[in-house]
């Protein structure tokens, strides 16, 4: 798609202790999208949680999903046409996840009751999630709140 | 195409989901702009939650910060967009969700965060806006806000 990206943003609460807290899914069988932008910044003050950043092979049954449109895009120009969708926690049934790690967030949620988290900019053309496939930030704490935003570009 | 930008100060909001703190609104017919940073930075010591979002009506501004030729980064035109930063509200602004962007601050005067769009920016259509609200029922404290758009 010429022109423009897209962004999308929520809080995701995560009541388990180990299970995905967000994922962009990306449900086109053609199409593929690319991450630019990652933020996530916690909101419960409960130590020791150390997201992961991995990829998902499987989409599961989210919680809740948050479905972006043309409001969502750059240039407000179009819907997603890979019908990209965010996914977030509590899942009824677990994404297939794959092991790799690909990023580990180094600035876990803490104690400070708002604010800790990480916002990271990928070099271009930044993480390529295949068609049928997901970026999803895993939970490997216990339960936290998160405020998570995800920009792409596709 | 020629930059601005502009600063005010917000005031607190209700604390009433979608209240909106800040908004660049463009009140021309025909011409739309390009957002490409959104700098904030809080003053009350509380925490909050601010979104980014769109806002298809402009509701009732009861501060409004007008940009002119000063507010031109080459110093050259007033914006011919007539782009205006609204920072208080005595009737809110009607947003269009979904929230492209959440985050949420400390309770530390200070606080805050500069968004740096790739290019072409956040475009707004004539006639609309983007703002940062609270996507949450808690207040979201005054702030300083600076807009930087192209148009």
């Amino acid at each position: 798609v010429a022109g423009g990206f897209y962004l999308v943003g929520n809080r995701v609460t995560a009541a388990t202790v180990v299970e995905p807290l967000a994922c962009l899914w990306n449900p086109s069988s053609t199409l593929e999208l690319r991450v630019l932008f990652l933020s996530l910044i916690g909101v419960g003050g409960t130590p020791g949680q150390e997201p992961l950043l991995r990829r998902s092979t499987t989409r599961g049954t989210p919680g809740s999903t948050i479905t972006p449109d043309i409001d969502n895009h750059s240039i407000h120009e179009l819907a997603p046409p890979s019908g990209a969708l965010l996914d977030l926690a509590d899942y009824s049934v677990v994404p297939t996840v794959d092991a790799s790690t690909l990023m580990k967030f180094l600035t876990p949620q803490s104690s400070i009751a708002q604010g800790p988290g990480k916002t990271t900019w990928f070099r271009e053309p930044g993480i390529t999630i295949p068609p049928s496939t997901g970026l999803i930030v895993d939970n490997v704490g216990g339960a936290s709140i998160w405020d998570i935003s995800f920009w792409w570009e596709e | 195409m020629s930059r601005y930008r502009v600063g005010g100060r917000t005031v607190d909001t209700a604390a009433t989901a979608d209240n909106v703190g800040a908004a660049l609104w463009n009140p021309s017919t025909s011409k739309g702009i390009y957002v490409e940073e959104v700098h904030w930075a809080k003053v009350g010591a509380t925490v909050d939650n601010p979104g980014l979002v769109r806002i298809s009506a402009r509701g009732t501004a009861t501060t409004t910060v007008t940009p002119d030729i000063d507010n031109d980064d080459a110093n050259a035109l007033a914006p011919v967009s007539g782009a205006l930063l609204d920072v208080a509200y005595s009737a809110q602004p009607t947003i269009t969700a979904p929230y492209m962007h959440r985050t949420n601050l400390a309770a530390a005067g200070g606080a805050g965060f500069i968004w740096t769009f790739r290019d072409p920016g956040i475009f707004i259509p004539a006639g609309e806006g983007l703002a940062i609200a609270t996507p949450v029922a808690v207040i979201l404290q005054d702030s300083d806000v600076t807009f930087v758009w192209s148009e």
